[in-house]
Parts: structure tokens; C-alpha cells; sequence
């Protein structure tokens, strides 16, 4: 019998044992980004008047590029020295693994304080009814300092749960050496920008007389993908924003002109096939591609690897006929409704984005800026940049809206899925297009 | 070697026997039977607009007409034998080749071991570059050597070859390991001795080798099937499940419709289903397993 | 076996081939690790660097705290052993000793969760967690899978091998079966623990599902974890520092495998025996 009871004791003590660890275990514990604790008491005029209660703000976030990363770091730092009561604890998740972790925690009651996210995953958040409502806090005004096609991607049933805090844009990067020795022309303006034909032929000239394996290179991507597709007036979604029009004719040309330019040789069908989303990128760093089209976040990296040759960026063609087009969306910086602060989260993200921080910001971090008065003072490539916000700035409206619905995390995967199919030649455009205006229709009624 | 339980004396006291595997078995009931049940109660509700809402049995009648879905299992079975069978092989080759004594043939044993070490996640990005069809190195030699470029993962036949050859050189090392130790169980003299009878090497192969093998190649087995659901992270950074369906698997299509999709309800009936299939080939294997059990005596 | 001198030569000529196509991604892994960011994107691919930038290695390990993340990971695989190892070898002892109503039954639940894809339990482990609060904790990111019907498995084969008869004396003279298995057992199975060892270790050390997912802050992150920010897809992956900090966190565990490898093989042998 002794052993028994020996047994039993030393089980209950283990499980004991762990149950106090468990109950007192530690979490999170780290208050600031850096190491050194800050303690300077700087007289510097404080956004907050209560009395010492201690706030403590999670921040959930992705750096764009490492300055970028720098400058949340410096500019939290400096939010917390000026208001001493709030203590903001920021945590740095890669952005490929972000949904990863934010989604089981928002769906499991324990979300961060304030996400900088992908705009285009704040809506279904939102509709979960998980982001708050920050309407309360915003004076007249406040909305107006954001250009509206940014503005919008912050709001849900008009109520907004979020702010602005950068613009990405698509634009075609391209490869000076290859397009010089190839004497092709390029646009000198947003309105002077190439119609489709033309850019084929300027991509398949850069291949033959630049000497580039491949003319052109596409980000595989819905993000560009539906660029091309609104450059020649096509769109995944009609105005009521819930019945597809990707198989409209249309859409459906512009995906076979896309597929032409691949399935010909003059953009590569490997990158289209790929799992690696960054593969057009590394051909295009080895010197290999004429034209690139991505987004403007690849400047600090494109700073650092390209040295074997000049690489600069120039405006998206469009078909004949219609408007020049892009895809822009950005950053936002959300609150969640399951926040006890969200006055002080609002007031970080508030300072946070005012126009002094964010020129300081975006200006060290080259990214482009949703304000009406965006002035950063660019510290790398300026010219760059300033094709990119002009590119941005042929937004539509309804084409962020329609990147913005709560279901379009859902339609990505089918929208990649049959544009792979298309863009390799192994099914017609009108069928991909069919395929997924299917799944569009599903995922509506859902 | 006996697969089930072993013959015990009789009188051995059974409460202490309880006792002691409860905390184990606690843990493991609680920690991966739990998130089992949970996910098969899952499966019969889906997830919208931020609750999980009754659903009964559609999921599942979603699933039937799914061709994803089936295309899906399809491609799991593909995948499996086309690794377990090379695995089994090649590591088993490698392992009676190194099975010296010597610090060459110790010094290759170390180096088929290294890609075990590395992980799955570091390992999928070194290949991704490696065969990027473009501008990867192994593309490049076979250019030097004027052979045609290959596809690799991002063509729609070579995909899942692909996947098979970077599992195999991620595990064989591992593989390798349990081999050598079962071929160091089998004594010398029953070679030598069959040798003196005339047998040949095949004839010793099949006779002595395979059958006194066969606790480690049990082991193999299992371990390589355990291994071929780690595919997730391979397929998740080189293909994502593409070219066109060629590399979806049952595994990944759970996260895709899990965690890209947010539907959960289905992802869950999807584990559901993979769960029972699993279940039935695992019962299966045992008979074969248990039916070999009395052929193990050999001389 | 007896072979030839020529089959000798033609055997090792094979293996050796096998050993370069192991070798070239990773030789490509450290080569990468030493190169500028602008080599590595450059065509032609070069296999050995041109100036190969040693502090790479100290560079990459500072971009990020990884120390503290390397002393996670170490607490993760030492809590792992000790809970995980000291219970499978308890539990595989009573599976291959005891006998006892509902054991094969158990046995086959054990073993039939070694097949469990994780995929299809991060989503409820992941509510477990939370509710039993355990979200972002040491206890957390090991217990999943802390027991598991691999180990069990293993070292219910060995302890099949160990002789009855030690057991039985043992009880004759009034030992106590927990006692028994302190004093008896497990000076014996030195092997077989070594082994379990290592292979709870080649999973924790490597694993980046679990602490990925159940941790919400970057102190409790691990290698793994770390590794993973470099692939921030938004900006590209910085290559060098990756490599460099992959090529680091590697070494520990071939160190490790050297060390052990007479264990290892000595290990698994004995729970063939049966």
C-alpha cells in the first residue's frame, strides 16, 4: 500500500506543482522595444491629462523594411517618454505569419490593443464585430487630412475602426541598363503612360535588342493582378460590390492579354507557377527582366541588392482607351473593441500619424504617405517615389473598396488559384474567370 | 518483435499499473485526443461573422462535391507511397553501405544526417532557391552540363516529383540512423554461414537481412508516414499547393480553408474526414503487421 | 556480409555522389550566409563568395535579440525532456510491464496519435490554451505534444527487452513499483532515455509551429520564431542574415549528434532486441 500512496503523492504534487507555475507563469512581461529602460523626464508637453493611471497598450505590428522598423521603435520610444502614464509594448511579427497570429487570438477573445495591418484584412475583422468603433474620438475634420481611396478602407458600415497610416502603390519598376541599350522610350507622365500594345512592344524589344531573358516580369499577386485588370477597365467585383464582374469581357480581356505576354515568352510562366511569391523579384534582381511591376516597398531592398546595374520606375500601361490604373491600398493602424483603452490607443495612433511624424516617418522608411498633405522628405531616391505617388494617385474608389469587402480574404485563394491556371495557358481566360466568379458567388451568399 | 502486448506473468498488480500511466496518459489525452474531439465538434458548425454557428452535416455535403477536396486526397496518396517506398530504400542502401567501420564512411554518415538538423521551414527556403528555375544553382549546373532546364516546383508535372526529392534528402539521414543500428543486430555468423551454402548476395539479402530488419523497418515505416505530414511546410514555402492543384494535399487544404479562409467549420470537417481514413489505415497495418509476427524465426 | 574490393569502390563512388547533392544547398546555405546582399541576388550564381563577409554571422545574431530567444529555446527543450521524457518513459514502461484491463486499447490511442497532423489541432489547441491560460507562457508552448505516442512507442519497445526477472526479485523484496522504476529501470535504459532524448530535441529545438502561434510577445519567441522575420514577405528576405542565424542555430544540434551518436545507435538497437 505504500507505494501506492507514494505514487499518488508524488502525482498530486507534480500536477500541483504545474498548476502553480501555470497560474502565476509570466506573460508578456516586456514593456518597451528596447533594451536600455527609458527614464528621461522630458517637460515635453504630454496628449494626456489624467492622473497616473498606467496604461499599458499592445501594439501588434509588421515593419515594412528595416528603417521602418526603426522608426515605430524611435517614434513609440518617444511617445512613451513624453506621456509617462502609457506604456506601449510592441511586438514585431513578421508580416507572412501575421494572420497566423492575429486571427486565433481575436478569435479566442485576446487581441492586441492597436494592429498595423494590411488594410485589405481590417473589414472582416470588423464585420466579426471585433473592432471598435472610433467615431467618438474623431473631431470634424480629422478625416479630411486622408485621401478618401485610403480613407475608405478604414471604415465599416461608414463607422470608422482605424486610421491611415501608409500607401503602398503598384508601378513598373524597370532595368535602365537593359531598357537604355534597347532604346526604348519611356512615359514621361501618369497620362503619357504606354496602352497595352505598346508596352508589349517595348517589352518584347528590351528582350531582343536589350538582350533581357524575360521583357517583363509580373509580382505574383492579386495585388498587381487586379492592377492589370482595372488598367484596361476590368474589376473583380460590379459596383453593388457583391456580383462578380471578373468574368465580364472586360476582365476577361485583360487577363488574356496578360496571358499572352506569358504564354509568349516575354514574361516568364515559371514565376506564374511558382509557390514563391518572390521569384519575379529575384530574376529581376539578377539582371534578367526589362520591366518589373510591384509595389513601391521593394526600394530599400532593390537599394541594397541592386548594384550590377540602375534600376529606376516608370508609370503602368493601359488599354487603349482607358484610364491608367493602379492598386493601392497601405497600412492601417486598427483598434480593437476588446480594448480597455481605446481613447488612449486613438490618441497614440492619432500622433502617430499627424503630418509632422508621418513625413518623418515614411520619409526614413521610403514609403508613401495616404495624407492630403504628404510632403516626406524623401531620404532615398525621391524620383522613385515620386512616380509611385503618382501612380497612386490614379486611384478609384471603388477599386479599394472593393479590395476592402469583409469576404476578400476568402476570394484570394481562388483568384490566384484560376489566374495560375490562366496566366500558364492551361485553362482559357473565360473559364478561370467563370471559376471564380463561381466562388465569388459562393462566398457572397455565405 | 511483437507489435501488440507481450506476455506478463499473471500476478503483477494491476492499480499500481494505472496509477502510474494516468499522468502520461493525462497529458497526452488532454493535449492532443482533446483537440481532436474539438475539432470533430467543429466540423459540424462554421464560422460566421465571428461565432461558430450550428451547421450539421454540410460541411461535409460541401466536401462531397468539392473537387478540391478529392483532387486533394488524391495527391496525399501520391505523395505518400511515392516517399515511403523510396524512403525505405534508399536509406536502407545507404545504411548497409556505411555500415563500416572507418572515418570516411563515418564522415559520410555525418553528412547525410546534417539536413535532419536543419529545419523544415530553413530547409524549404535553402530549396526554394536552390531549384528556382530562373536563377537557382541547380538549373545553372544543369545548364553547364547542357542539359534543359527543369521546372522544379513550379511545373505542373515535376511539382510533386519535387517535393518527394526534398523530403528524401531531408530524412534519409534520419532513416539511415535506425537502420544501422537494427543491421548492427544481426551477427556476422549467419552471413558467414550462408556464404559457406552457397547463397549469394540477394539470396542473404532476402533471407537474413530483410526478415531480421523487420522491427526497424516497422519503425521506418511508421516514422516515414508520421514524416510525410510535414509536406505542410515544404508545400507552404515552395508551392503553395500549386502549379494549379498539383501539389494540394489534404494537409495543406485544411490550413488554406482554416486560417486563409476562415472556414473553419470545413477545415475541421476536412481533419474529420483525413482523421478517419488515417484511423482505418492504422487498424489495417496492424493485421498486416501482427500477420507477420510468426514468420519472424528464421534458421 | 563479404564484397569485393570493386563493389567496394562502386558502393562508395554512389554514396559519395549522394553525399555532394547533400551537401550543395547546404554548402549554398553558409556560402549565402557570407555574402553582401547584392552577390547573392547577382547572376551568375557563384557557390563559394567573392569576399566572404565573416561578421555576417555576429551582424545577422544581432538584428534581432536572439540570445534571449536561444534561451527559450533552450527552456523549451529542456522543459520538454524532463516533463515529456520523464512521462513516455513511465508510460512506456507500464505498457510494456503491466497488465492490465483497457491496454491494448490505450496503447493503440497512444499510437494512433503519432498520425494527428497538426493542422488539425492548432486551431482548438489553440482555444485550449487560452482558456486554461496559458497563452503566451513557458507551460504553454510545451505541453502540446509533450506526450506523444512516438516516445511511448520507443520506450515501451526497449523496456519489452529489459528481463522480468530483475523486476520481480525487486518485488519480492518489498520494493515499491515507483522505487523499482527509479532504481532499476532507469539506470538501465541509459540508452534508450539518450535516445528519446535526442529526438525530443530534434523536434523542440527546430518546432515553430507551437511557439509561433502561442506566443504574444517577442521575448518568449524562439529560434525558429526569429528565423521566421526575416521572410517578411513585404520587403523580400534578407538572405544573408538568415542564412547566417540558420547556419548558427544548426550547430548546437550536429555538436549535439556527435556527441551521441554511439548513444544513439547503441539506443535504438536495444528496443529492437524484442
Amino acid at each position: 500500500m505504500r507505494g501506492i500512496i507514494k505514487i499518488a503523492v508524488l502525482v498530486v504534487i507534480i500536477s500541483m506543482v504545474m498548476f502553480i507555475v501555470v497560474a502565476c507563469a509570466p506573460k508578456a512581461p516586456e514593456a518597451t522595444t528596447t533594451e536600455e529602460a527609458t527614464t528621461t523626464e522630458e517637460a515635453a508637453v504630454t496628449t494626456e491629462e489624467k492622473p497616473a493611471e498606467v496604461v499599458t497598450l499592445r501594439l501588434m505590428m509588421f515593419p515594412d523594411n528595416p528603417p521602418d522598423e526603426e522608426m515605430y521603435k524611435k517614434m513609440i520610444d518617444e511617445y512613451m517618454a513624453a506621456n509617462p502614464n502609457i506604456k506601449i509594448q510592441m511586438e514585431n511579427v513578421p508580416w507572412n505569419t501575421f494572420q497566423e497570429k492575429l486571427k486565433p487570438q481575436v478569435i479566442a477573445g485576446n487581441p492586441p490593443d492597436i494592429a498595423r495591418i494590411s488594410s485589405q484584412w481590417g473589414t472582416e475583422y470588423a464585420e466579426m464585430g471585433e473592432l471598435a468603433d472610433l467615431s467618438e474620438f474623431i473631431d470634424t475634420g480629422f478625416v479630411d487630412q486622408f485621401q478618401e481611396g485610403r480613407w475608405v478602407t478604414c471604415l465599416y458600415q461608414d463607422k470608422p475602426f482605424g486610421v491611415p497610416e501608409t500607401s503602398i502603390a503598384i508601378a513598373m519598376w524597370y532595368n535602365k541598363n537593359l531598357v537604355d541599350k534597347a532604346g526604348v522610350t519611356l512615359p514621361k507622365s501618369v497620362d503619357d503612360a504606354w496602352t497595352w500594345e505598346e508596352f508589349y512592344e517595348a517589352a518584347k524589344t528590351v528582350q531582343s535588342k536589350g538582350g533581357a531573358e524575360y521583357g517583363f516580369a509580373i509580382y505574383k499577386s492579386f495585388f498587381p493582378y487586379l492592377a492589370w485588370i482595372y488598367s484596361g477597365d476590368g474589376a473583380l467585383l460590379k459596383d453593388d460590390l457583391k456580383t462578380p464582374a471578373i468574368n465580364d469581357p472586360n476582365s476577361v480581356d485583360a487577363i488574356k492579354f496578360l496571358t499572352d505576354m506569358h504564354v509568349s515568352g516575354v514574361a516568364p510562366v515559371s514565376v506564374a507557377a511558382s509557390g514563391d511569391a518572390d521569384a519575379a523579384q529575384k530574376i529581376f534582381q539578377a539582371g534578367k527582366v526589362g520591366f518589373y511591376m510591384s509595389g513601391v516597398w521593394l526600394l530599400a531592398t532593390f537599394n541594397d541588392a541592386i548594384k550590377d546595374f540602375e534600376f529606376a520606375a516608370t508609370y503602368l500601361p493601359h488599354k487603349e482607351g482607358e484610364d491608367p490604373a493602379t492598386n493601392a491600398s497601405g497600412e492601417n493602424l486598427i483598434v480593437f473593441e476588446k480594448s480597455k483603452y481605446k481613447k488612449e490607443a486613438f490618441e497614440f495612433i492619432k500622433w502617430f500619424t499627424n503630418k509632422e511624424n508621418s513625413d518623418k516617418h515614411l520619409g526614413a522608411a521610403s514609403l508613401l504617405s495616404p495624407r492630403v498633405d504628404t510632403n516626406p522628405a524623401y531620404e532615398v531616391r525621391p524620383d522613385v517615389l515620386k512616380v509611385f505617388a503618382e501612380q497612386a494617385a490614379v486611384l478609384k474608389i471603388h477599386w479599394a473598396l472593393e479590395t476592402h469587402v469583409p469576404a476578400f480574404p476568402k476570394l484570394i485563394a481562388p483568384l490566384m488559384d484560376n489566374m495560375t491556371l490562366a496566366l500558364t495557358g492551361k485553362l482559357n481566360a473565360q473559364s478561370a474567370a467563370d471559376n471564380i466568379a463561381d466562388e465569388v458567388n459562393t462566398v457572397m451568399s455565405e | 518483435m511483437n507489435f501488440v502486448i507481450a506476455k506478463k506473468p499473471a500476478n503483477w498488480k494491476t492499480k499500481n499499473a494505472y496509477i502510474m500511466i494516468s499522468p502520461g496518459m493525462l497529458l497526452l489525452f488532454v493535449f492532443l485526443v482533446v483537440p481532436c474531439i474539438y475539432a470533430l465538434y467543429i466540423s459540424f458548425t462554421e464560422f460566421k461573422s465571428g461565432a461558430f454557428v450550428f451547421v450539421g452535416l454540410n460541411n461535409f455535403k460541401i466536401l462531397l462535391k468539392n473537387k478540391i477536396f478529392w483532387v486533394s486526397l488524391l495527391n496525399t496518396f501520391y505523395y505518400t507511397i511515392g516517399v515511403i517506398i523510396p524512403s525505405i530504400v534508399i536509406s536502407l542502401f545507404i545504411a548497409m553501405g556505411l555500415n563500416r567501420k572507418g572515418g570516411y564512411a563515418a564522415t559520410l554518415r555525418t553528412i547525410y544526417f546534417l539536413p535532419v538538423a536543419i529545419s523544415e521551414a530553413i530547409a524549404a527556403v535553402i530549396w526554394q532557391s536552390v531549384l528556382n528555375p530562373d536563377v537557382g544553382i541547380a538549373n545553372y549546373i544543369l545548364q553547364l552540363l547542357h542539359f534543359p532546364k527543369i521546372g522544379w516546383y513550379a511545373d505542373f508535372n515535376w511539382a510533386m516529383p519535387t517535393l518527394i526529392m526534398v523530403s528524401l534528402w531531408k530524412n534519409v539521414g534520419y532513416y539511415m540512423i535506425i537502420f544501422l543500428a537494427g543491421l548492427q543486430t544481426i551477427p556476422q555468423e549467419y552471413y558467414e554461414a550462408a556464404s559457406i551454402d552457397g547463397a549469394n548476395w540477394w539470396q542473404s539479402f532476402r533471407n537474413i537481412t530483410i526478415p531480421l530488419l523487420r522491427p526497424s523497418l516497422f519503425f521506418v515505416y511508421i516514422t516515414s508516414i508520421i514524416f510525410s505530414f510535414r509536406i505542410f511546410t515544404w508545400i507552404y514555402v515552395m508551392t503553395q499547393g500549386g502549379p494549379g492543384y498539383s501539389t494540394m494535399v489534404t494537409v495543406y487544404y485544411i490550413y488554406r480553408e482554416g486560417f486563409q479562409r476562415s472556414h473553419f467549420g470545413l477545415a475541421s470537417a476536412i481533419s474529420t474526414i483525413l482523421l478517419l481514413i488515417l484511423l482505418v489505415l492504422i487498424i489495417f497495418q496492424m493485421r498486416q503487421f501482427r500477420l507477420f509476427k510468426t514468420e519472424e524465426e528464421f534458421r | 556480409m563479404r564484397t569485393r574490393k570493386i563493389n567496394l569502390i562502386i558502393i562508395y563512388a554512389l554514396l559519395t555522389i549522394g553525399a555532394v547533392i547533400i551537401l550543395i544547398p547546404l554548402i549554398w546555405m553558409v556560402s549565402t550566409a557570407l555574402k553582401t546582399e547584392a552577390e547573392i541576388g547577382a547572376w551568375p550564381p557563384t557557390l563559394i563568395p567573392r569576399n566572404p563577409i565573416w561578421t555576417n554571422f555576429a551582424a545577422g545574431w544581432k538584428t534581432q535579440p536572439f540570445t534571449r530567444m536561444l534561451i527559450n529555446t533552450f527552456i523549451y527543450c529542456i522543459g520538454a525532456v524532463i516533463i515529456g521524457g520523464f512521462f513516455m518513459a513511465l508510460t512506456g514502461y507500464v505498457f510494456a510491464k503491466f497488465k492490465f484491463r483497457g491496454s491494448n486499447f490505450m496503447f493503440i490511442v497512444a499510437v494512433a496519435t503519432m498520425m494527428i497532423p497538426t493542422q488539425v489541432i492548432i486551431i482548438p489547441m489553440f482555444l485550449m490554451m487560452k482558456n486554461l491560460n496559458l497563452l503566451n507562457t513557458f507551460f504553454g508552448i510545451i505541453l502540446p505534444e509533450v506526450v506523444n505516442g512516438f516516445g511511448i512507442f520507443l520506450m515501451r519497445q526497449f523496456f519489452l527487452t529489459v528481463p522480468d526477472d530483475i523486476i520481480e526479485a525487486a518485488r519480492l523484496d518489498g520494493c515499491s513499483e515507483i522505487r523499482i522504476f527509479f532504481k532499476i529501470i532507469l539506470p538501465v535504459s541509459r540508452p534508450a532515455i539518450t535516445t528519446l532524448i535526442i529526438f525530443i530535441v530534434l523536434y523542440r529545438w527546430n518546432d515553430l509551429i507551437w511557439p509561433l502561434i502561442n506566443t504574444t510577445s517577442n521575448n518568449m519567441y524562439t529560434l525558429p520564431v526569429g528565423i521566421a522575420s526575416f521572410q517578411g514577405v513585404q520587403y523580400g528576405i534578407v538572405w544573408n542574415n538568415l542564412m547566417a542565424v540558420s547556419t548558427l542555430v544548426v550547430i548546437p544540434l550536429i555538436i549535439l549528434y556527435l556527441i551521441f551518436q554511439k548513444y544513439l545507435i547503441r539506443g535504438i538497437v536495444l528496443t529492437q532486441l524484442k
